[in-house]
């Protein structure tokens, strides 16, 4: 329970008129002073009933990401059976989450649209979320914890990295980052778990009864690998930084419809040709901590096409972005 | 901010000025000003702007330098001064009515006003204003919260708010009436009720015909058992005539100190004794009225003073409603030999008087004849008027109104006879109290109004005083069904509001009993217990207060550090790059090209909107010189 600004009023106000009808003995002041007094009981007690059996949810549009506002829906319930409740907010100091539901009806639920922005990657964990209500009066602010907090995995603040990718496209030529698109498959093969939708050879699925899927010619490698330096020796803002680049470019050439895994010192994602693949991808990139070099990590494979975020002078990852498609300096940039 | 509660805020304020405006004490020059608020009001319900803040501010100076030399000068007195202040800021506020906060000091403002008003005035009309101000202060409260919360009122409020009124109402009762009490005075207050009845200690001729032509209520006397009085409410007796004025020489009565709440004046008590309940309004001395003799009392006064004449006075802190029982024998006071001589004094120069006197008497055969004969002639020679020459206009009223104009009140009959009676040798006193009274019915009491003031004669006849009234009886009209039930509306609320007083509170929680307790409760330890309770609550909340305050301070200390490096990193961000001024430091931050520079402030901001609005403890040492080197890192990075 907190007093608020016009509750310190009322009771700056209250003393004064208590300390009149106690100094002059009058009737009509006691009653004005029993007024104040009431104004606060009921404040306290209705307050409380108010906020009895009230239990609020938040659902955010997934996927998540630092940076943009992104769309939340609060959702507030009363389980009372015969009162409704008034003027309720939910807050999270955390993540600025605010909403107030003017009214949410007995054994029923209120809904409310608001945006959310969440400024950093990782699991945010809503656990300072609080339901408050200063109804009817305002002069005090009943505060209950919500039990249960929920966590939501925000992905890496996305930047804008088509200029970056024509960048890779001018200077290393068109071989360096081959379009994807085109239909000159060579072989047909069984559906495998992560294959594109789009792949799918339906003339084939539908002569033998099972999912069947295009594989594209050989010679170009259309599976792109990022690879983060995630060197514990980078700076914190530096690592964030790399980690929104490779993010961002992950994003952007899936978009494009490359095949695109991540490679980290000490992780390497399978490709992700679906959206289910591109956001294990994220939740990596979302959780992802300083790491130690692992030697396989640093081993160069076959046809992949390559590009390398550096994070740090020293990188592990040096040898690599010798053969890259192209490199991003998460230092300089 | 929504017209209906704009509209209420307006009906708030109206009703607090009314208040003031019924009790007639405040110098009307100040309430020019109520036009001036209610064209503020009007144009904020009109949806206009606020006025500029600079006008506001210099006239609110100046108010109060007004509010400073009106208490000292002017009306050179607080209450009214304050009165004053109110009225000239609600004008002042009426215009600047920007959110649903400054309605609620516009609130307490009016809780103030009323405050003023209550202790200028208390007519009956304060209960309806004041359960209108209860109900719409709570609909009010919540359409200020409501406003400031969410901009539409949601469905279903109002009919919350109704609720919540009928519920203040009993709750305002409740309070009121376990409220712990005192007497009052304790910062020295001056009361500003004026004294309406009763006399004062010394009654110059001539001076009663402002009194008499005065409806106003003086008492309330309600007889128990419904038993049928002779309705004289004897006051204050009078034994000195000097310069035409009567004086009372008993400066100096049995005391009696109140310890159980009564007292007794007589040994036992009369099995049939006449009990009446007075409500008596602020009275201008202590002198208590009842039919004659009194011989106990009931009050909540410390002391009770018995004089030799009959007369019964209690103390008195303050002029405030006087509520006490007292019971009578009927009879008339005894008369004490000792003292006769002091009611055969007879002034000097009136010897036409004395001449009359022994005329009128010459053939009565003993004092009781003399008595009636003196009365008889009053009677039958001089006539009842109020329009009587000044009496300090004529040389000696009592010889004007026995030889020159034979008209006059009682007054003028009293004194003529007390003289007359003394000049023929039989000891007299004059008698100020009440006569008569309008029986309501329907309450089932007697209603005493200043114009049943009166003075009779008392002459010591055989063992006791015997009454005589020269006085001819005046006609009184009938009231109506109506006056009778308003009537009864003015003796509760002057009873159970107003004179509701300590001793009421004990009796009534002297009726509160734990179900087949037979322990005997005289009010006092529930009394104490609600004490103990109301000294726990505010315990209780000042030490949270305390406790808050300590926090606060506690994080002031530790977060200003915090909030000022952030202030010198903006101020510094706009000096170096200007077109970041006003602007958000997320937003100042995109503006800056330099790529490193920006995650440098970036990682600052963040650690700071951490430190400073995030969950977590307050920040430690360590982080604030981690963010100390965050912003030099910046900084250095710049001048790079």
């Amino acid at each position: 329970m907190k007093l608020t600004r016009e509750g310190k009023g009322l009771l700056i106000t209250g003393v004064l008129v208590a300390m009149a009808a106690l100094n002059t003995g009058n009737n009509l002041i006691y009653l004005l002073t029993a007024l104040m007094l009431s104004l606060g009981l009921l404040d306290v007690v209705a307050g409380y009933s108010n906020l009895k059996k009230i239990s609020a949810d938040v659902v955010v549009e997934e996927p998540l990401y630092a940076g943009p506002g992104q769309t939340a829906f609060y959702r507030f319930f009363n389980d009372k059976k015969h009162s409704s409740a008034f003027l309720v907010t939910l807050k999270d100091t955390d993540t600025g989450m605010f909403a107030v539901a003017p009214r949410i009806d007995p054994d029923g639920m209120t809904e409310i649209k608001g945006v959310v922005t969440f400024s950093c990657r990782g699991r945010i964990r809503l656990s300072h979320m609080k339901l408050s209500s200063g109804y009817p009066f305002g002069f005090y602010r009943n505060v209950v914890k919500l039990n249960n907090p929920k966590s939501f995995l925000v992905y890496p603040e996305l930047i804008d990295v088509q200029g970056l990718l024509a960048g890779v496209r001018s200077i290393a030529g068109s071989g360096a980052l081959p379009h994807p698109s085109g239909e000159d498959f060579t072989d047909i093969r069984p559906y495998q778990q992560g294959d594109p939708m789009r792949d799918i050879h339906w003339k084939s699925t539908a002569k033998t009864g099972g999912l069947m899927v295009k594989e594209f010619r050989a010679g170009i490698s259309r599976h792109v690998t990022v690879a983060l330096d995630t060197s514990a020796r980078a700076t914190p803002e530096i690592l964030e930084k790399g980690i929104s680049l490779a993010a961002s470019l992950v994003e952007a050439l899936f978009s494009e419809g490359y095949p695109v895994r991540l490679k980290t010192l000490a992780q390497v994602s399978a490709p992700a040709r679906s959206r289910e693949q591109l956001y294990h991808i994220m939740d990596m990139l979302a959780l992802i901590q300083p790491e130690e070099p692992v030697p396989q990590a640093l081993q160069e494979e076959g046809q992949e096409i390559l590009l390398v975020v550096l994070c740090s002078r020293d990188s592990p990852f040096r040898n690599l972005a010798q053969r890259a498609s192209g490199v991003f300096d998460a230092i300089r940039l | 901010m929504q017209s209906g509660y704009k509209w209420t805020l307006f009906f708030i304020v109206a009703i607090s000025h009314t208040a003031l405006f019924i009790t007639s004490e405040m110098p009307p020059e100040l309430f020019i000003l109520t036009p001036i608020t209610i064209a503020g009001y009007l144009t904020l319900i009109a949806g206009k702007k606020p006025v500029n803040r600079i006008f506001l501010n210099a006239a609110a100076l100046a108010t109060l330098i007004f509010f400073i030399s009106d208490m000292f000068v002017i009306s050179g007195d607080l209450l009214i001064a304050v009165g004053n202040l109110t009225l000239a800021f609600h004008a002042i506020k009426s215009f600047d009515i920007r959110t649903p906060g400054d309605g609620l000091q516009v609130f307490f403002m009016a809780v103030i006003q009323l405050v003023v008003a209550s202790e200028l005035d208390q007519p009956l009309i304060f209960g309806a204003i004041f359960l209108v101000f209860i109900a719409s202060s709570v609909l009010f409260i919540m359409a200020s919260y409501q406003a400031a919360e969410v901009e539409k009122m949601p469905r279903g409020l109002l009919k919350s708010g109704i609720l919540l009124t009928l519920t203040i109402l009993p709750l305002v009762t409740v309070i009121f009436i376990l409220m712990p009490r005192g007497a009052g005075g304790l910062l020295g207050s001056r009361n500003r009720q004026k004294a309406v009845s009763g006399f004062d200690d010394k009654i110059s001729i001539g001076t009663f015909e402002e009194v008499i032509s005065s409806a106003d209520v003086v008492m309330r006397i309600t007889v128990e058992d419904g038993k049928v009085v002779e309705s004289y409410w004897r006051g204050k007796v009078f034994e000195t005539y000097e310069k035409n004025s009567w004086a009372n020489r008993w400066t100096h009565g049995f005391p009696y100190r109140n310890r159980k709440g009564k007292i007794q004046f007589v040994r036992k008590m009369p099995k049939n004794g006449i009990v009446q309940d007075v409500l008596l309004k602020p009275p201008k001395s202590g002198t208590v009225f009842g039919v004659s003799e009194i011989v106990g009392i009931a009050c909540d006064s410390r002391w009770v003073v018995q004089y030799p004449n009959g007369e019964v006075a209690v103390s008195r802190r303050r002029k405030k409603r006087v509520n006490y029982q007292v019971i009578s024998t009927g009879e008339q006071p005894k008369v004490r030999g000792k003292t006769l001589e002091l009611y055969l004094q007879f002034p000097d120069g009136m010897e036409r008087t004395r001449k009359l006197a022994e005329t009128i008497t010459g053939l009565a055969p003993d004092s009781a004849g003399k008595c009636r004969a003196i009365m008889k002639w009053l009677r039958k020679n001089c006539s009842y008027s109020l329009k009587v020459p000044l009496a300090g206009t004529v040389g000696n009223p009592v010889e004007d109104f026995l030889f020159k104009t034979r008209k006059g009140y009682c007054e003028y009959y009293a004194t003529s006879m007390v003289l007359m009676l003394r000049a023929v040798g039989i000891p007299a006193r004059i008698v100020a109290g009440y006569r008569g009274g309008d029986f309501n019915p329907y309450g089932g009491y007697y209603v005493v109004r200043q114009s049943n003031a009166h003075t009779w004669v008392e002459a010591a006849i055989g063992p006791r005083w015997v009454r005589f009234d020269p006085t001819p009886a005046t006609e009184s009209g009938s009231r109506s069904l109506f006056s009778n039930y308003l009537d009864i509306l003015g003796f509760a609320w002057d009873r159970y509001v107003v004179g509701y007083s300590v001793e009421d509170r004990q009796t009534l929680l002297g009726q509160l009993k734990w179900p087949g307790s037979s322990t005997e409760n005289n009010g006092r330890l529930p009394a104490v217990a609600i004490s103990l309770l109301i000294l726990l609550g505010i315990m209780l909340i000042s030490g949270r207060m305390l406790l808050l305050w300590r926090r606060k301070r506690e994080f002031k200390k530790r977060m200003q550090p915090v909030s000022i490096l952030a202030m010198q990193i903006m101020k510094w961000l706009t000096r170096k790059y200007p077109e970041t001024k006003g602007l958000s430091w997320r937003k100042s931050v995109q503006q800056i090209q330099d790529f490193p520079l920006r995650t440098q402030l970036t990682s600052f901001f963040n650690e700071y909107e951490a430190l400073r609005f995030g969950a977590g403890p307050l920040p430690a040492k360590e982080q604030l010189e981690r963010l100390k080197t965050l912003a030099e890192n910046a900084r250095r990075r710049r001048d790079e």
